[in-house]
């Protein structure tokens, strides 16, 4: 009953968010191409080095590429459907919060539904273009267990990925500064663009038992192309409920303790 | 049993005390030294179901802290409050669902969209049946003259037509309860005639309960039965309008029309208290306060003199009188 009421309203709001697109035709351009741009920088870099070393961790040309989709296309969906949780510093300081509250629904839903930007839908496109090609290159098996490994992926992969900038942006109930925090695990995301494996070891157990971000596509990865024995299947979801229920309760709390603005 | 009650409410926030010096600044970087700040004060309130009632004082005086706490917004520090007899903190979603709130500051709409598509955001949100939402679109439509506005994205409509919008808004789901937290904040004239009749008719014909905020008194006056006033987070006054104005005017003025007027021409107005606001070749304009004479006295005083031609009393405005209740108020606590 609730679930197809939520479903109701956020269909709602995925209509409101394509209105928006559409409203402005050259910002959506804009929005895609920057967007493409700053996931390709990085990536560049890396093919760089991997052409002059000849391979990087051990990694062929196509691993990497399919390391690099993969990561691009968790991060497209989190910008589409999660991205107005980087706003909740300026929801906090303008007041914005009471209009959720005095609502009949999740506010977590009311925030995230309020903006939706469906321009990155279109460059998620792209990514799963340049993941079908490498997959093809990396000789990744087409069976039933990657169909169902990559179902799993892309739900508990987002949901890492956005529980995290979830979780550090509602540090911003309490710290003014939050959404730097926020940023900058952002920044650190740019290492999980690499074979993890061709860091030190702190670095390989940062991104896998603390801040998990390896399990949005390094071990995803591995586990597509066999190189692995870890049970990459059962530890998906198990790192994914971990990270939304943190990022619930730091949501929570900050909600509860939370005093608006007087205007 | 009252629709609204409110026992013993207050709010306290914790604010950093200034440390006066740069020096003693670095220091509360490390041990922080907090005051406690009062907002709401001891509050209590009950309010009848379709009731329209006026909440008003000074700015700061905790009126929006209130109205917040009465709408779920904020945690209240101490005592309770029932609407119907539920605890809006602990059950949001039933509340909401019966209450609407407008702030006058801010929209609830989306900025790109026609507002109409804001709306039909709003019905799933609510859960409104098809045909409520029809009928009472099409109601509020005529109402505020909102038929070409409706299909137009909220950033192209003015400062008005937003408000007029925002308020339809708030009543699509025909809420028991409303909260207008200064609904005609910055708007002309007409604007705010035709919000304050729009108001006025979900209170008389769906018996809507209001609790209005406002800094602007024709506000209060045209849409309250009762007035609550509150000063530094305590309530000063809840009554009748009609009451407070009857039970507060202290001073009123007395306009006279004259034949001939000698105190044009430097002769001495020998009634103390009473002072001559305006002198003119035909007219005397003179405020007296009403516990030290009346308008009989200065009448005979004045026909003594001169001929009267004609003669008007007014009484103070709700305005002045809460005015000078507040500063009475201020006074009292220095």
């Amino acid at each position: 009953m609730r679930l197809r009421y939520y479903g109701r309203l956020w269909k709602a709001y995925m209509r409101i968010g394509l209105l928006t697109t559409t409203q402005y035709p050259a910002d959506t351009v804009i929005w895609i191409i920057s967007m493409l741009l700053r996931e390709a920088a990085g990536f560049v870099g890396i093919l760089a080095i991997a052409s002059v070393m000849g391979s990087l961790g051990a990694w062929s040309f196509y691993e990497i590429c399919l390391l690099f989709s993969m990561c691009a296309v968790i991060e497209a969906i989190s910008m589409a459907f999660f991205d107005n949780v980087w706003s909740i510093d300026s929801m906090i300081r303008r007041g914005e919060m009471d209009v959720y509250l005095v609502r009949p629904a999740s506010p977590f839903v009311q925030m995230v539904g309020n903006r939706m930007h469906f321009q990155a839908v279109l460059s998620m496109l792209v990514y799963i273009g340049i993941f079908l090609w490498s997959a093809r290159g990396a000789h990744v098996p087409l069976n039933l267990h990657t169909a169902f490994v990559l179902v799993e992926y892309v739900i508990c992969g987002t949901l890492i990925n956005s529980g995290i900038y979830t979780l550090f942006n509602s540090l911003n109930f309490w710290i003014v500064q939050g959404s730097d925090l926020a940023e900058f695990v952002q920044t650190c995301r740019e290492f999980v663009k690499y074979p993890l494996h061709v860091f030190p070891a702190f670095i390989q157990g940062f991104f896998t038992y603390i801040l998990p971000l390896g399990f949005i596509a390094y071990y995803p990865v591995l586990c597509l192309l066999g190189k692995t024995d870890m049970p990459v299947e059962i530890l998906l979801p198990a790192v994914a409920a971990f990270v939304a229920g943190a990022a619930s309760i730091v949501w929570r709390l900050g909600l509860k303790g939370y005093n608006s603005t007087g205007t | 049993m009252m629709q609204i009650e409110v026992n013993h409410l207050v709010k306290e926030y914790k604010r950093k005390r200034d440390p006066g010096t740069l020096l003693k600044a670095l220091g509360s970087m490390f041990r922080p030294d907090y005051e406690i700040f009062r907002a709401v004060d001891d509050i209590n309130l009950g309010i009848e179901k379709g009731e329209a009632v006026g909440y008003v004082g000074p700015n700061g005086s905790g009126k929006s802290t209130t109205i917040k706490m009465l709408s779920g917004v904020l945690t209240p520090t101490a005592g309770t409050i029932k609407i119907d007899g539920l605890e809006p903190r602990k059950n949001r979603m039933k509340i909401n669902k019966r209450t609407g709130v407008v702030f006058g500051n801010r929209s609830v709409l989306w900025w790109d969209v026609p507002v109409m598509e804001s709306y039909r955001v709003l019905q799933k949100l609510y859960e409104i049946p098809e045909k409520t939402f029809r009928d009472n679109l099409e109601e509020f439509i005529d109402l505020l003259d909102m038929e070409r506005i409706i299909q137009v994205p909220e950033r192209q409509l003015s400062l008005g037509q937003k408000m007029k919008c925002n308020i339809a808004a708030a009543f699509l789901h025909n809420p028991e309860i409303v909260y207008l937290d200064e609904p005609t904040i910055g708007l002309d004239s007409e604007s705010k005639l035709k919000i304050r009749r729009f108001i006025q008719k979900m209170n008389e014909d769906r018996h809507t309960t209001f609790i209005v905020t406002s800094h602007d008194f024709q506000d209060i006056e045209s849409l309250c039965q009762r007035i609550i006033l509150i000063n530094h987070g305590k309530i000063v006054i809840d009554d009748k309008i009609g009451a407070v104005r009857k039970n507060f005017t202290k001073k009123k003025q007395i306009t006279f029309d004259l034949a001939d007027n000698p105190w044009s021409k430097g002769k001495e107005f020998a009634i103390p208290d009473v002072r001559v606001l305006d002198v003119g070749e035909t007219n005397l304009v003179l405020e007296y306060d009403v516990e030290k004479t009346d308008s009989m006295e200065i009448m005979n005083y004045v026909s003594a003199s001169s001929d009267i031609q004609d003669v008007s009393i007014n009484g103070q405005d709700i305005e002045s009188i809460i005015r000078e209740i507040v500063k009475k108020d201020n006074q009292g606590e220095v």
